[in-house]
């Protein structure tokens, strides 16, 4: 994998980011983070990656609120966005799908080895 | 009849100035005995007198005289009637004293032996005999009229035959009865005993003063016998000695004698018969008389109240309010100080000898004779039961209301809404908390049909359907007295329209012979509940989310420590973090396991999503997932039965593999080591597929089986180390397999194995 490529982590709970960003490293993938949802928006914009891992309980500006203003945006509409968040329930997934999202992971259940994959696998 | 008796004697005294005196003479006209009268009239010695004949005494040497010994001789030869009067005649005393005496003679029977009494009266007093008779017909003619007035007939009897007779003994002896024999007018069977009297008082023996014969009297159509009470004297009459007598007719004395008896027996018999106590008090406020209820009611006898007063110490008079009766109203003395009649006075009686009191209902009459009081009549009723009875009535209508009143206190401050129906579906009762739900005032409702006001309604269903209706049909089927009504999502549709979540009760009301006369409803209101029910899963939503979060993090940190890419450690410390590792992962599953356990409790469908899912790859990725685990036991799984894209099914994928994770990882952890573990699948009828999981394993003890699909179950026989899992394991398996709408079973020897087999509607 190559530092070329970008992953944005949106993540608001900085131990989970920093376990995020230590496998990244570990897999010399690129990466940038945003601890909110509009700092997160801004950074998107303006950096244009090419892969984004979204928190959906954000500040600020939620996860899914986020997610449908990329959507609606042409510039930003076509980054797969793998979701990682702790809420499991069938109703979050089922919004999410509907909004675009290429990946829907709960957290917990989940090694980063695992999250290392699906990175791999829209990064290509 | 006290005053003619009292009449008649006057006339016996009026002609006790005829004085008798008598002889008896043999049947040779002999002198046997003489009287001592006789002996004073006539100055002659027993001696001048015994023996001697009658022809030889000088006492008859009058003309007059000797007529009288020419009669005696005929009487004595039976030449005359047996007896009969001589009339008038002068006769010479010893002391040559001439006196007139009345003669009467009767001719009787002695020891077979006729002898002759012959009596004498002086009546030389008479100075006059024409005289005499004129005063004596005046005094009858005067008698007379006054017993015409009396009903009393006065008749004349001479030498036995009537020889006067006043206007009013016309009317019964006929017209011709004067000169008949009297005797001819007694009723046969008086004959001899009036005869006797006759002669008796023609003899001056003592008779009683009155006496009661039967008389035949000559009536204008027949003989007639009537009850006839004669008086009797000896009178001159004319000259000579006759029978005066007074014939009253007491025929109706005697019927009423009669009657009075039968009345006074009847009314004995009813004055003993009746309920009413009777009591007759003198002016002195003696009793002088009470009835055999009057007895009973008071528990005393007749001997024992007889001429006792009011104020007795053997019982004290108490007022109706339980207090002491002051002596004035006592009921006697009442009327004796008033003279005036009352009703209806309550008067409570104590006596020594009694616990209770005896209670009466006393009505009280003074009799008057000439506006003095004579007696006090007193009735009385006993209504000690009546009083007690309305005592306890009263005691007990307090109870009742007392009891509503409570009852109607609770019922106005529960929280459950409790309304009754009658058999006719009328309202009978509606409390406080109802009317506060249904916003019906209870004054509304009541009386009225409960289908107007009441509507109670599945949840989900949108025609309103009556659930009390079928509340009550489903009780009648059941044999229970009770039914409750929270099995379904019910709701309680108010005035305003509004929808209120309720449990309800209803119940038979049956009274006191078991019969049913209607129904009661409670129902609570249950918002609060389903309110609190969604918080709570939205709390364990949340807690479970908030706890993911940092155990998400504990995984990684652990995982970056054992990829032993950032960090160099040792073997013990890469064990270490190894065993923070899985700790974490079954802290996650854990949370994970609770999550659907809250998932299930509040919804029985759980947000299912069924797709169409091909059975095979389920099963193959599940065999993926435990594939770790299977190589550490060294089990074999044997799969068959499941053709790939041919067995799909209308289910949620994601649901089906917890089941069959659940199962086989339960399968392959519980089996020996080296263990088979089978899974088969096959198609049952009406596309439903069956699947089973067979281990060779550990089993579940038997004690243990019903409790397999319960919540954190555990089977006593599971080793330390394998007791891995959270318990919820199988009873979420169970709830996904029924949200499907099949059914999980199991059969386990412990020892020998378990099998888990499920069925699955193919679905559409």
């Amino acid at each position: 994998m190559n530092n070329e490529k970008k992953v944005i982590i949106v993540e608001d709970e900085v131990a989970l980011s920093k376990a995020l960003q230590a496998s990244l490293v570990e897999n010399n993938i690129g990466f940038l983070a945003a601890y909110d949802g509009k700092e997160a928006l801004d950074m998107i914009n303006s950096q244009k990656p090419d892969l984004i891992l979204l928190d959906l309980m954000l500040p600020k500006l939620d996860g899914f609120a986020l997610l449908k203003i990329l959507k609606d945006q042409a510039e930003t509409k076509d980054i797969p966005v793998i979701v990682l968040s702790n809420l499991g329930q069938e109703d979050s997934i089922a919004k999410a799908v509907e909004l675009g999202i290429v990946d829907y992971t709960v957290k917990a259940t989940v090694d980063l080895e695992d999250v290392i994959d699906k990175i791999k696998k829209y990064l290509v | 009849m006290a005053a003619s008796q009292n009449k008649n004697k006057e006339y016996k005294n009026l002609f006790n100035h005829f004085p008798s005196h008598l002889i008896v003479l043999d049947s040779n006209g002999s002198v046997l005995v003489s009287s001592e009268t006789f002996r004073k009239l006539t100055k002659y010695t027993n001696k001048d007198l015994e023996a001697k004949k009658i022809t030889s005494l000088k006492l008859f040497k009058t003309k007059s005289g000797s007529n009288v010994i020419k009669k005696i001789k005929r009487i004595l030869a039976g030449k005359l009637p047996k007896f009969g009067e001589l009339g008038a005649i002068e006769i010479v005393t010893k002391s040559k004293k001439k006196l007139t005496v009345a003669v009467n003679y009767n001719l009787v029977k002695s020891q077979d032996k006729k002898e002759l009494i012959v009596t004498f009266d002086d009546v030389t007093g008479c100075t006059n005999l024409k005289e005499d008779v004129k005063t004596s017909e005046a005094l009858l003619k005067d008698i007379g009229a006054l017993f015409e007035k009396n009903i009393t007939g006065i008749i004349i009897i001479q030498n036995g035959k009537i020889v006067y007779g006043t206007d009013y003994v016309r009317n019964f002896l006929g017209k011709d009865y004067l000169g008949k024999p009297f005797v001819k007018f007694i009723a046969p069977e008086y004959r001899v005993k009036v005869m006797k009297l006759y002669a008796a008082r023609l003899l001056g023996r003592k008779i009683p003063p009155t006496y009661d014969i039967k008389m035949l009297f000559k009536g204008p159509m027949k003989d007639k016998i009537l009850d006839v009470e004669i008086a009797s004297t000896l009178i001159n009459y004319k000259g000579k000695k006759a029978i005066m007598a007074f014939a009253h007719d007491i025929t109706a004395k005697k019927r009423v004698e009669k009657e009075i008896k039968e009345s006074e027996k009847k009314y004995k018999i009813l004055a003993d018969n009746i309920d009413t106590g009777l009591i007759l008090h003198g002016a002195d406020t003696k009793l002088l008389f009470s009835n055999l209820a009057a007895s009973k009611i008071l528990g005393l006898s007749v001997d024992q109240m007889q001429g006792k007063i009011a104020i007795d110490s053997s019982w004290k008079f108490v007022r109706e309010d339980g207090t002491d009766m002051p002596l004035t109203e006592y009921p006697v003395n009442k009327v004796v100080s008033s003279k005036k009649a009352f009703k209806n006075y309550i008067v409570g009686i104590r006596r020594k000898d009694r616990k209770y009191i005896t209670w009466v209902n006393v009505d009280a009459t003074p009799v008057l004779v000439d506006k003095a009081l004579d007696y006090v009549s007193i009735t009385f009723v006993d209504i000690t039961t009546k009083k007690e009875l309305e005592k306890e009535r009263v005691e007990y209508l307090v109870n009742i209301s007392k009891q509503k009143n409570e009852l109607n206190t609770i019922l106005d401050n529960i929280a459950e809404g409790v309304f009754a129906i009658d058999k006719d579906n009328n309202i009978t009762l509606f409390n406080e908390f109802a009317a506060q739900i249904f916003r019906h005032s209870p004054k509304t409702v009541i009386g009225k049909k409960y289908g107007r006001f009441l509507k109670f309604v599945y949840q989900d269903e949108l025609v309103e359907n009556n659930l009390i209706e079928e509340a009550i049909g489903k009780l009648k089927k059941s044999d229970q007295a009770t039914l409750r009504m929270d099995a379904f999502n019910i709701t309680l549709v108010n005035k305003m329209g509004h929808k209120i979540p309720v449990v309800f009760d209803i119940a038979e009301l049956k009274d006191e012979q078991g019969e049913l006369f209607g129904y009661i409803v409670t129902f609570r209101d249950i918002t609060k509940f389903t309110t609190i029910d969604k918080l709570k899963s939205e709390f364990v939503s949340i807690a479970s989310h908030q706890l993911r979060t940092p155990l998400s993090g504990i995984r990684w940190f652990a995982e970056l420590l054992l990829k032993q890419k950032t960090s160099k450690l040792d073997k013990t410390q890469v064990s270490y973090a190894q065993q923070i590792y899985d700790s974490n992962k079954r802290i996650i599953s854990l949370v994970d396991d609770l999550l659907d356990v809250s998932h299930i409790d509040s919804d029985e469908k759980f947000g299912i999503k069924k797709a169409k899912t091909d059975l095979y790859v389920v099963v193959k990725s599940v065999l993926d997932d435990i594939d770790h685990l299977i190589k550490e036991k060294g089990v074999k799984v044997v799969f068959k039965g499941c053709t790939p894209k041919k067995d799909v099914l209308f289910i949620d994928k994601a649901k089906m593999i917890q089941v069959l994770y659940n199962l086989l990882s339960n399968a392959v952890k519980y089996s020996k080591r080296g263990g088979i573990v089978e899974i088969s699948c096959s198609k049952e009828q009406r596309d439903s597929y069956m699947f089973c999981i067979k281990d060779d394993g550990i089993g579940i003890p038997k004690y243990q089986h019903k409790q397999v699909f319960t919540k954190f179950f555990r089977a006593d026989n599971v080793g330390l180390k394998d007791r891995e899992g959270t318990g919820l394991g199988l009873y979420i398996a169970r709830a996904i397999i029924e949200a499907h709408g099949g059914n999980i079973s199991f059969d386990s020897k412990e020892g020998k194995g378990s099998t888990f087999c499920f069925t699955l509607p193919k679905g559409k």
